[in-house]
């Protein structure tokens, strides 16, 4: 389970959103906020859709949770469960690399 | 260390002094009061303040307070504890405690009702809130940025707003101007959106006709950056050709009709114009206003090259550059465009 299952997607913009996570597991936002805040600002210039597919895909694989209001807006943040998996997935990846 | 230049678009005074305002507001631990017309970018400054500061790595909560029915609006902010109502199953976390650590952002503040108003008045002041059927409070660490598209002075003299929340709220404030306010910007956050859309879409590099760039500056704008973006948009999805002609920018025409008063393009005669200006101070205004929108345009169209532009405006270059100097315009600020 500590796999995300990206590399053979070839999903870059999954992992950035991971490694934002990883470094700042207390962040939430909007998928609006994730694309221009977590990953626009930071120099990865990916579309809004692609962004959105890449979400949806990190929450199917359990690594992040959304909440939605009643107004409608879904808020996305790690899953406080996958917190220790997610320290994990990065170390090994700092030691494959 | 986020780039607020990749993400806030402009070159305008009156939006660089916003944009300049950032740094105090994010370091700020007071509330925020976010002031502009519908369309002006104002989440978009919310987040900046979010992200710019110490809170950047937790979590930035938007709520469109409109959006929220009356009765359900406490439950949403506040939150329930098992069994204040009947349906109330178990406990449900409102969203100041979703944003605990972070940012809350309250957009149409001026939408909600007096009771939640006061019990909004009651977190910020205390810091901390009770959930609907709790017997204890909680204590929450929470950024509260609020935005509003009309005046809340006025809603607090006709009693739709408390007064005491207001002062609480104007502590720090923010006011974005309209983009009929910032003409400089249009052609850069057209030529923007235009890339963007172009590149999202898998269409080749696009761009504008002389004549449509005279077109976009002609316009009034009512709904505001967002209502260019939707404009650039459409007219990547439906342009045929990689050069946007006029036909391509889907504009109404009575708002194009209401530009070609002189007057009525600077905005100088906008709202009541004549309370309290003497015929010499409104003259000096609109001359002004007049200047630097005639300027502004006209760099645009010729992408900042001074020659062209001055010869365009029959004036001698040396003069033109005095004009631009008095106004603080450069060719820098347009060759992007």
């Amino acid at each position: 389970m500590d796999n995300p299952d990206m590399s053979k997607r070839g999903d870059v913009v999954a992992w950035v959103i991971l490694g934002h996570l990883y470094t700042h597991p207390g962040s939430k936002d909007t998928v609006a906020g994730i694309w221009k805040w977590w990953l626009h600002a930071e120099g990865v210039d990916a579309p809004l859709e692609r962004v959105r597919l890449a979400v949806e895909h990190l929450v199917e694989a359990g690594w992040v949770t959304s909440s939605a209001g009643y107004s409608g807006i879904l808020i996305y943040g790690l899953n406080p469960s996958r917190r220790v998996a997610l320290q994990r997935l990065f170390l090994r990846k700092a030691a494959m690399d | 260390m986020h780039s607020v230049e990749r993400t806030l678009i402009g070159t305008s005074k009156s939006f660089l002094r916003a944009v300049g305002m950032i740094p105090l507001l994010s370091t700020a631990k007071s509330t925020v009061l976010i002031s502009g017309e519908t369309g002006t970018g104002k989440e978009l400054f919310a987040r900046a303040i979010h992200y710019t500061g110490e809170r950047r790595g937790k979590p930035f909560v938007p709520v469109n307070c409109a959006a929220l029915p009356d009765h359900l609006i406490e439950n949403e902010l506040f939150g329930h504890s098992k069994g204040a109502f009947t349906g109330a199953l178990s406990e449900k976390q409102g969203l100041f405690q979703e944003a605990d650590g972070g940012t809350l952002f309250l957009d149409e503040i001026n939408s909600l009702t007096l009771p939640v108003q006061g019990k909004l008045l009651r977190v910020l002041q205390d810091q901390e809130l009770r959930p609907l059927g709790a017997t204890k409070s909680r204590k929450v660490d929470v950024k509260v940025i609020v935005a509003t598209n009309t005046e809340l002075r006025d809603l607090v003299g006709s009693r739709q707003f408390r007064e005491d929340l207001f002062h609480r709220l104007n502590v720090l404030s923010l006011t974005l101007p309209p983009l009929r306010e910032r003409k400089e910007d249009i052609l850069l956050l057209a030529m923007h959106f235009l890339k963007a859309y172009a590149k999202e879409l898998g269409r080749p590099p696009m761009t504008l006709a002389h004549a449509s760039k005279a077109k976009l500056l002609a316009y009034h704008w009512p709904g505001n950056v967002r209502e260019l973006e939707g404009v650039m948009h459409r007219a990547v999805v439906m342009g045929a050709a990689e050069v946007l002609e006029p036909e391509d920018l889907d504009l109404p025409v009575r708002e194009l009709r209401e530009m070609v008063s002189p007057l009525a393009s600077t905005g100088a005669l906008a709202g009541s114009p004549f309370a309290g200006e003497s015929f010499n101070q409104m003259k000096t205004r609109v001359v002004e206003e007049f200047e630097r929108s005639y300027l502004c345009q006209l760099l645009q169209t010729h992408n900042g090259n001074i020659s062209k532009a001055a010869r365009a405006a029959q004036k001698e270059r040396r003069a033109f550059q005095r004009l631009l100097q008095k106004h603080g315009l450069g060719r820098r600020t347009f060759h992007a465009a």
